[in-house]
Order: structure tokens, then C-alpha cells, then sequence
């Protein structure tokens, strides 16, 4: 796939499946593996200790609480902030409050869930630490202490993650966390494709129009524009269909021009020659004998003229890509036919004969007016080449070959030929072989020129050759019509 | 004498046109513009129509299309050389016949005695052959030639002169094959030049008018390379065409 479309398509999907997948690897390490396993270990570990410690603490201060030794309580406590950090801020018996240091809902919102909960209870607010466990006390009554650990003393006792052993974990744990992201991970991918799909589809339309618009003009439909509803805004793709449609415009221009210059031309230059030929033959009912071979001459002349008038006409035509829309599935075989019949007749006053070879049914596509043409203009000039009492011979074959079926044209005089070395310039415009034998035999020198023109617009070659025993073999390739391509 | 139109801008071709046809035996007026000429050529003062289809102002065949929504009168075009979709367009929309332009006089006034005869058979020559004027029912289709009228299961059918005397030709030898060139010398009085489609275009004209079927045959079938075959309904084959 060479579509622009599909590039962007798939580039975009890559990058967002990619950035998946790094999120899913992140995920991966930070939240499974010996890292994450052994920070939760620590932390449990921290919270078993301090929750001991602050059952110990607990147990001393309702001891001291039920001696009544207040200002030993809060000795006590002072010692203890100073030596391990922990402040002990609440202490409940029951649900009575019977400390109460620095009322924070913290503390109490913790000591809330030690009663409900019994064990112990352990909240990291940043800065602090709060604790909370349950004790019992002196008489047996449940008892719930509470207190914060400024700082992050509790923090530093978490030891740093061991940095061997990483993949062994990570990938111990993979099964387990995949099985997790899979379902997002898929939808993700999906999503991500179907928005990549659109965005490449809305960046490529554009292209797509201002391409199919070229091939429409390149086809010879000199209407076609990109227009300015598909392509809008200001980016570079928008300013290159307005550029595309002021050259559609320039080039429609000049094509109509040129074409009413062409007809104007033809009318303007056959005009005169109508008159011409008009006053001739007055000349010649009201002259004598005398200026008939001169009148016959000056009418010769004139038809050569005209003829002259109109192949130029059609040359100029072919070369503006003739007239493109006829692309209609012509019988070959059948114009050939024809072609070879109607030479035929015009052989018969130099005593030769024209005859058509056919065996093959073979369709072309194209124009057959055009085709007409450039057949014929090769037979004629085999016509008016071949010896006296020869024949033309006119095939057409099927030929197969590895891009394609092709059909071949084959004419062969039984002439003089061509010098080697005009073969290949006999399809240039106004190329003569020999100047002399030409004019006599009344060639224009365009006829084989339209023949290349119409054959190349067809799609097809025309190439001549000397054949061994004498005479000139012009072999006309075209490509058989196939089945439209969906 | 037959009085000939000739609609064409070209006012100096129009005068030697003229002089070359009045000792012909045929006076020309001549109009320079398509409007003019399409009313005059409706006037019925005329035998017959000379038509250039490059014309300033109204096309030629815009010209063509007039006439012929009001009148059967012949025409015949003058075609750019060359052009042949020109030819094949005025053909359909009923021109009688086409000439390329520049043209031999001589050319022209063959066409034009051509046009004559299909239109106003000499006496004698109906008086020589006189199975000429005698009906001919084929099928669902009856004609007269005296009447110049044909019938197709009581609705009369429009046809311009060319077509007529092509349906004759081809009912008079129905069931039989007609070549091209035989058809193009009885009808249109002339030799068929290489890749003429006239004879094709009148047939198919008169497929459009007829319908391309009778029963569940074809009407006038294509003998391809040959020619064209009207086809006899299957209860009178071998019969040849009826007369009455």
C-alpha cells in the first residue's frame, strides 16, 4: 500500500498503540514487582512496630492516668515526644475522652476506626504520621491512644528498593497485571485506531479530491475543478487547490481558444477554396480547350490543398488529445474489413489489389473515427507505394503478451521500401523520403504522423520495417480492450 | 424551372453559386443569415434547400430543426470536411443528404438533380416503369407512392423525401438483401464514398419511426460488410412483397 491515507493511518495508530504500551510497561514497574512488593512490606512492617510501640506508650500513660499523676503524664509524654518523636495528642477510655493534647480530626477520625476496627491504624498525612492502636487498660477497659509522628522519621525507616532481582519479579507478575490491563488496553487500541482512521481520512480527503480532479482534467474534462467546498481554510493543502483550479482555469482558457483559433483557421481557409472551386468550373464551362490542363491543374492543386487543410486540422486535433470522451469498444476486425475494402477500390486503377487477413475477432477501446484514420492513412500510403500488379496485405492478429493481451495491425506493400535509416522518421510531420516520387504520388506528408499520434493516444505503438523479399511492413500495437477494472 | 435556396454567409460564394447554377436550369435565391433563411425556406416557394451548417448567428442545424418542425422540403447540408459528427447530426435531424465543403459544383448540382428525381419522378419514368406507382404493403406497413403517403396501422408516418424513397427500395425488395451501394445509388443517386454513413443514418432514422421491431423480429435488419434486409412477416416469406 502506497496510499497516503493508509501511511498516516497506520503511523498514527503505531504512535498511540506505542505510548500504550509505555503506560502499560510504567504501570508495570511501579505497581507490581520487588519495588512495589517491598515498600508494602515495609510499610506493614513500620506499622506493626509502631503500633507496639504505641501500645506500650499506651499501656504506661493509663497507668499513670489511674494513679491520678497528671504532671507525670505529661512528663511522660514530654520524654517521649523528645526521645522517638511520637506525641501521644489523645487517649480515650471507652468512649470517654480523658486526653485530649491537640484535638485534630485526625486523630480522632483514627481513633474512631481503632475502635471499630481493634488493631492498628496507621495515616500518612505528608508531614506527619498519625497512629492510633487500641490498648487495654488497668481494669481491662478498652482503651484507644493516639499520636502523630512529626517529620518523616517514619519514612526514613523504610529501607531503599533492593535493585537486583528486578526481572525475575517483573516478570513473575506480568501474567497477572496483563490479565488486568487487557480489556482497557484493548479498547484503548481500538479507539485509538478508529480516531487515527478518522484524523489520516480527514487529513487525506483533500489530497483525494485535488487528485481525482487532476485526473479529471487530465482525462480532457477542462471543467473539472477541485471547487471550494471540499478544501477549505487556509492551510497548505487549501491554497494548493486554488492554485490547481486558476491553472484548470488558464489551461481551459487557452484549449477553447486554441480550438475556436483552429476552426476559425479551417473556415477562414476553406472559405476561399469553395470559391475557388466555384469560379473554376466557370472558368472552365466559359474557356476553351486550351486552359483545360490548366484548370485541371489549378484544381489539383486546390484538393490538395484542401486535403492538406484538413489533415493538418486533425493532426492538431490528435495532439490536443483528440477528442478523449469517445472511448467506445471498437470491432477491429470489422474497421479493418472496411478499411481494406474501400482501398481496394482505389488500388484498382494502378491494377493492385488490397487484402484484408483477419482470423481473430479483436476489440480495441477508444475512438473509432480516430482509429479509422490512422489504419487507413498506412494502407493508403501502401496503396500508393506498392508496385504495379502487387498486393497490400492488411492482418490483424492477437498477440499475448506479459502486460496484457495486444492486437497487431500488420500492413506490408510490395514496394521499393525505405532506406534503414528513414525508418524511423517516417512518422515525423512532413518527413518525405523522396521529395520527387511524393509530390508526384500526391502525398501531403502528414498521413503517417496522424497514424503515431492516433495509435500513441490509443495506447498502442506503430513501427516500420523493411521486410527481407522487398516492400515496407508498418505494424500498428494496440492493447486489447479488458474487462473494466472495478 | 426549380427554384433553389441557398442559405449561406458567404456572400461571394452565394453569387458565383449563381452564375454556376442559373444556366443549369436553376434559380437560386440566396439568404446570408440562419433566421431569414429558416422562414424563407418555410415560405414553400422553393423546390429545395442548400444549407451551410457553419452559419453566423443561428447554427445550421437550429436552421435544419426549424424547417423541418414545419416542412418536408429537401435539404441539403454543407458540411465542414472532415467533420463527420457534422454529417451524421444533420443526417439524423433530416437532412436529405450532405456535402463537404469546399465542393465541386459539379458535385453539387449531381446531388442536387439527385434530390429532383426522388422528389418529382419524371413522368416518363413512372409511365416506363409502372409497377413504380403501384402500393406496396409489407407487414404492418403500407405505402403509396403516387400519394407519397405511408400508413402504419392507420397513423400516417412523417418521412422526409430520402426516407421515403429508401423505405420503397427496401420494401419493393423485401426479404431480399440490399447492398449499400445499390441503396446509396438508387436513393441518394451517388457512388458512397469511403466511410459514408449516410445510408446508415436514414436506415436507422427509419428504425426510430417505424419501430425496430415487427412482431417479435427485427425490422430492417443489418447484413454486416453487406448491406440491409426489410424483413417480410413470416406468413408471406417467399411470397415477396404484396401489391395491390
Amino acid at each position: 500500500m502506497r496510499s497516503l491515507f493508509i501511511k498516516v493511518f497506520l503511523w498514527f495508530w503505531l504512535a498511540t498503540t506505542l505510548s500504550g504500551l509505555a503506560l502499560f510497561l510504567i504501570g508495570l514497574a511501579t505497581q507490581t514487582g520487588p519495588p512495589a512488593e517491598h515498600r508494602r512490606r515495609a510499610v506493614e512492617q513500620v506499622r506493626q512496630l509502631a503500633g507496639q510501640t504505641m501500645a506500650l506508650y499506651g499501656a504506661t500513660a493509663a497507668r499513670l492516668l489511674e494513679q491520678g499523676e497528671r504532671t507525670a503524664l505529661d512528663e511522660y509524654t514530654g520524654d517521649l515526644e523528645r526521645t522517638s518523636g511520637i506525641r501521644i495528642v489523645l487517649f480515650l477510655r471507652g468512649n470517654e475522652t480523658i486526653f485530649d493534647r491537640k484535638t485534630s480530626p485526625q486523630a480522632r477520625r483514627l481513633a474512631e476506626r481503632v475502635a471499630g476496627s481493634g488493631r492498628t491504624e496507621v495515616e500518612d498525612a505528608g508531614e506527619a504520621v498519625w497512629l492510633a492502636t487500641g490498648v487495654l487498660g488497668p481494669q481491662g477497659e478498652p482503651c484507644v491512644v493516639a499520636g502523630v509522628l512529626e517529620g518523616s522519621t517514619l519514612r526514613a525507616a523504610v529501607p531503599p528498593v533492593p535493585a537486583s532481582g528486578l526481572w525475575t519479579g517483573f516478570l513473575a507478575e506480568f501474567p497477572r497485571f496483563a490479565r488486568g490491563f487487557s480489556v482497557p488496553s484493548l479498547v484503548s487500541f481500538v479507539i485509538g485506531g478508529l480516531v487515527c482512521l478518522g484524523l489520516a481520512w480527514h487529513l487525506t480527503a483533500p489530497l483525494r479530491r485535488l487528485r481525482s480532479a487532476a485526473q479529471r482534467l487530465a482525462a480532457g474534462d477542462l471543467t473539472s475543478r477541485v471547487g471550494a467546498g471540499p478544501v477549505r481554510g487556509r492551510d497548505e493543502i487549501a491554497a494548493l487547490g486554488r492554485d490547481f483550479d486558476l491553472m484548470a482555469a488558464r489551461i481551459e482558457e487557452l484549449m477553447t481558444a486554441r480550438q475556436r483559433l483552429l476552426r476559425d483557421i479551417s473556415h477562414e481557409l476553406r472559405s476561399p477554396l469553395a470559391r475557388l472551386t466555384v469560379a473554376l468550373e466557370l472558368a472552365r464551362q466559359r474557356s476553351g480547350n486550351d486552359a483545360a490542363s490548366a484548370l485541371d491543374r489549378i484544381g489539383r492543386e486546390a484538393e490538395r490543398l484542401n486535403d492538406l487543410i484538413g489533415q493538418l486540422l486533425t493532426l492538431t486535433q490528435l495532439e490536443n488529445g483528440g477528442d478523449r470522451k469517445a472511448r467506445e469498444p471498437v470491432p477491429l476486425t470489422p474497421l479493418v474489413e472496411a478499411i481494406a475494402a474501400d482501398a481496394n477500390f482505389e488500388a484498382q486503377t494502378r491494377q493492385c489489389t488490397v487484402r484484408a487477413i483477419v482470423d481473430d475477432e479483436v476489440m480495441v477501446e477508444g475512438s473509432e473515427e480516430m482509429l479509422r484514420r490512422g489504419i487507413e492513412n498506412v494502407v493508403r500510403n501502401a496503396v500508393r507505394y506498392t508496385a504495379e500488379n502487387t498486393q497490400v496485405d492488411i492482418s490483424v492478429s492477437r498477440h499475448r503478451g506479459a502486460s496484457g493481451d495486444s492486437a497487431i495491425v500488420r500492413v506490408r506493400d510490395h514496394g521499393p521500401g525505405v532506406p534503414e535509416g528513414a525508418l524511423s522518421k517516417l512518422f515525423l510531420p512532413f518527413y518525405r523520403v523522396a521529395d520527387a516520387r511524393d509530390r508526384q504520388t500526391g502525398g501531403t506528408g502528414i498521413g503517417l504522423a496522424i497514424t503515431e499520434r492516433a495509435v500513441r493516444l490509443h495506447g498502442g505503438t506503430v513501427t516500420a520495417a523493411n521486410a527481407p523479399d522487398g516492400g515496407l511492413i508498418v505494424e500498428i500495437t494496440l492493447p486489447i480492450s479488458q474487462p473494466a477494472a472495478p | 424551372m426549380s427554384r433553389i435556396l441557398v442559405i449561406d454567409d458567404d456572400v461571394d460564394l452565394c453569387d458565383l453559386l449563381t452564375d454556376y447554377l442559373t444556366p443549369e436550369g436553376l434559380e437560386v435565391e440566396s439568404v446570408h443569415e440562419g433566421e431569414r433563411g429558416a422562414a424563407r425556406a418555410l415560405s414553400g416557394d422553393h423546390a429545395m434547400v442548400v444549407l451551410d451548417v457553419m452559419l453566423p448567428g443561428i447554427s445550421g442545424f437550429d436552421v435544419l430543426r426549424r424547417i423541418r418542425a414545419g416542412s418536408k422540403v429537401p435539404v441539403l447540408m454543407l458540411t465542414a470536411r472532415g467533420d463527420e459528427v457534422d454529417r451524421i447530426v444533420g443526417l439524423e435531424m433530416g437532412a436529405d443528404d450532405y456535402l463537404p465543403k469546399p465542393f465541386n459544383p459539379r458535385e453539387l448540382v449531381a446531388r442536387i438533380r439527385a434530390i429532383q428525381r426522388r422528389v418529382e419522378p419524371r413522368p416518363e419514368a413512372e409511365q416506363n416503369a409502372g409497377k413504380r406507382a403501384e402500393k406496396v404493403v409489407v407487414g404492418d406497413v403500407h405505402m403509396d407512392p403516387r400519394a407519397r403517403v405511408v400508413v402504419q396501422r392507420g397513423h400516417t408516418v412523417e418521412l422526409t423525401s430520402v426516407e421515403f424513397a429508401l423505405l420503397e427500395v427496401l420494401l419493393r425488395t423485401a426479404g431480399q438483401v440490399v447492398t449499400r451501394e445499390d441503396l446509396a445509388k438508387e436513393v441518394l443517386g451517388r457512388r458512397l464514398t469511403p466511410y459514408d454513413r449516410s445510408i446508415d443514418v436514414h436506415i436507422s432514422s427509419l428504425r426510430r419511426k417505424l419501430g425496430h421491431q415487427v412482431g417479435d423480429m427485427e425490422r430492417i435488419k443489418t447484413v454486416r460488410g453487406t448491406g440491409y434486409i426489410y424483413t417480410l412477416p413470416p406468413d408471406a416469406a417467399g411470397n415477396g412483397p404484396e401489391r395491390r
